[in-house]
């Protein structure tokens, strides 16, 4: 059974198995007072990833010339007194939908172009370069951030590090099984209908869906371009919070999204719970459980814990769904009918559910999400945030895993069909000893108030601080 | 347009088919039975989404 690390003496988050820094925090304070260097961090990541990614497949390419470069850079800066801010020198990773100049771009395709925007940076990992971050690699996402795990079409299939024999959660697949497994400190993934807070809930990390729009997503492969957005992975709020600082669109650009003297109280603040997500049949006793433990922290913090119920859930999923479907197969359609077979099984069927609705179904969908933005903007006139079970269950078994079986158990869809922000942040381990994330979302443009909430949970709990037990027994025998 | 075949009726197997082939897509005949296997509850769905009380001016 996984137990959460403590912290050490001098007040870092500090793996015990080797020495690496858990947190983004906790590695930028190493680096300014000298206990790392950059390059240190850099090294005891690419140690692990050596250990690790045959048995994880995180990684489907890495940036070693560039990162190397990069880490040498950031301690130069650092000995010239130049800080470009807390991710200076941090070893990061990104999901491989998001463009880089120095590493292909392959969405898990036979058919994209590795050259994808140009083989230029995307707008967010210029920022993160901009930053100073290390970016190490590409990570393994699904085909095109769509569908099921496919072997059948010789797809890299990322392992859930808290078992392998488990599915990570999708479609950042690489990204939380990499997180978990310190391949990396963080980094961003992509989130459509929950591809962010799926392998975030699975894995045990933090990942952020920002608001729509807040992160840009030129030099994203899309999937859906009305509910595509770009979002933080890493181990706590905290540095959800450092990395979405950096990538902020200039538009809706934040000082920070957390305060450095917040109080981690949750006074005054009120949070709602609708029962009815949990009383279906996909939801495991154990999670319904751990829920419920959780909504006690919040309200042991101050919060004020209400019930209410979510206006058109069903509804507004399925509106979700024909806008992705849609949007997907519009992309997509022209590579379809010529290279059909190029596709894995579960993607073809992913897309081929865009022609089954109509366009009047497309325009009726996007009414209807324009409608929940207004129904949930009077639900959060009662409540500030809203909390819930990420997914229903822990990480399914990757055999036999269908698409039919991965919908009933996510919660993540309503919000990504109103745009608004939404967390998910580890919240125990299940009797299997296999993770789940508590979901907390608010109001558009309200994702301080999710980090708040996240920040304060974590202030007073260490489930996030949990590592995998596969690290140990890997790491340990040299 | 894909061809229809001559024989094309009204069953789920058959919509699918003729909506798959006006994209011009070519799933096989095994692909056509499973999402037609799920296409009387996905259009159910869908259908549901004109039951919301959407204002008439709503228009994104």
């Amino acid at each position: 059974m996984s137990t959460a690390n403590p912290r050490d003496f001098t007040g870092l988050d500090i793996s015990p198995i080797d020495g690496l820094p858990l947190t983004i925090d906790s590695a930028a304070r190493g680096l300014r007072s000298g206990r790392w260097k950059s390059v240190d961090l850099l090294q005891l990541t690419q140690e692990r990833r050596e250990r690790l990614d045959d048995t994880l497949v995180v990684f489907a390419a890495n940036s070693d010339e560039s990162a190397i470069s990069a880490a040498l850079a950031a301690d130069a800066a650092f000995a010239s007194g130049i800080d470009r801010g807390p991710l200076q020198g941090i070893p990061l990773a990104l999901k491989d939908v998001i463009a880089t100049c120095d590493a292909p771009t392959r969405a898990q395709s036979k058919i994209l172009d590795p050259d994808y925007f140009g083989g230029k940076d995307a707008a967010a990992v210029a920022l993160l370069r901009a930053a100073g971050a290390v970016l190490t690699g590409k990570t393994v996402t699904m085909e095109f951030a769509l569908g099921v795990p496919d072997v059948s079409a010789g797809h890299l299939i990322a392992r859930n590090p808290f078992d392998t024999d488990r599915w990570t959660g999708g479609t950042s697949t690489g990204m939380g099984a990499g997180t978990a497994a310190g391949l990396f400190l963080g980094g961003l993934g992509s989130d459509t209908a929950g591809s962010v807070r799926i392998p975030a809930s699975l894995c045990g990390i933090t990942g952020l869906r920002p608001t729509f729009g807040t992160v840009s997503t030129r030099g994203l492969v899309p999937l859906a371009w009305s509910q595509d957005t770009i979002g933080p992975m890493a181990r706590s709020a905290r540095d959800c919070a450092l990395i979405l600082t950096a990538i902020t669109n200039r538009r809706t650009k934040t000082t920070s999204w957390l305060s450095d003297n917040e109080t981690n109280s949750l006074e005054g603040l009120r949070v709602g719970f609708d029962p009815e997500l949990t009383r279906s049949d996909s939801c495991d006793p154990d999670v319904l459980a751990l829920a419920q433990s959780a909504l006690d922290v919040l309200a042991s913090l101050g919060a004020q814990v209400t019930e209410i119920s979510l206006p058109y859930y069903d509804e507004l999923c399925t509106a979700s769904t024909v806008a992705m479907c849609t949007e997907a197969l519009a992309y997509h359609r022209e590579n379809l009918r010529q290279r059909w077979a190029d596709y894995g099984a579960g993607t073809r069927a992913s897309l081929a559910l865009g022609a089954l609705t109509t366009s009047a179904d497309y325009v009726q969908a996007q009414r209807v999400r324009s409608f929940g933005v207004q129904e949930a903007s009077r639900l959060f006139r009662h409540v500030d945030a809203i909390a819930s079970p990420t997914t229903l269950t822990h990480a399914p078994l990757l055999e036999g895993l269908d698409l039919g079986a991965i919908l009933p158990m996510i919660t993540t869809q309503y919000w990504s069909s109103i745009g608004a922000p939404s967390v998910s942040m580890p919240m125990g381990l299940t009797s299997l000893g296999l993770p789940v994330g508590l979901q907390i979302a608010a109001a558009p443009f309200k994702d301080a108030t999710v980090l708040k909430v996240a920040q304060a949970f974590q202030h007073h709990t260490r489930h996030h601080m949990m590592e995998p037990p596969l690290l140990r027994e890997v790491l340990s025998h040299r | 347009m894909k061809p229809l075949p001559q024989n094309v009726g009204q069953s789920d197997t058959d919509i699918v088919y003729v909506l798959l082939a006006v994209q011009g897509l070519s799933p096989s005949n095994d692909e056509i039975a499973v999402l037609a296997s799920g296409y009387r509850a996905h259009r159910a769905a869908v259908d549901r989404l004109y039951q919301v009380p959407v204002p008439p001016s709503e228009f994104p």
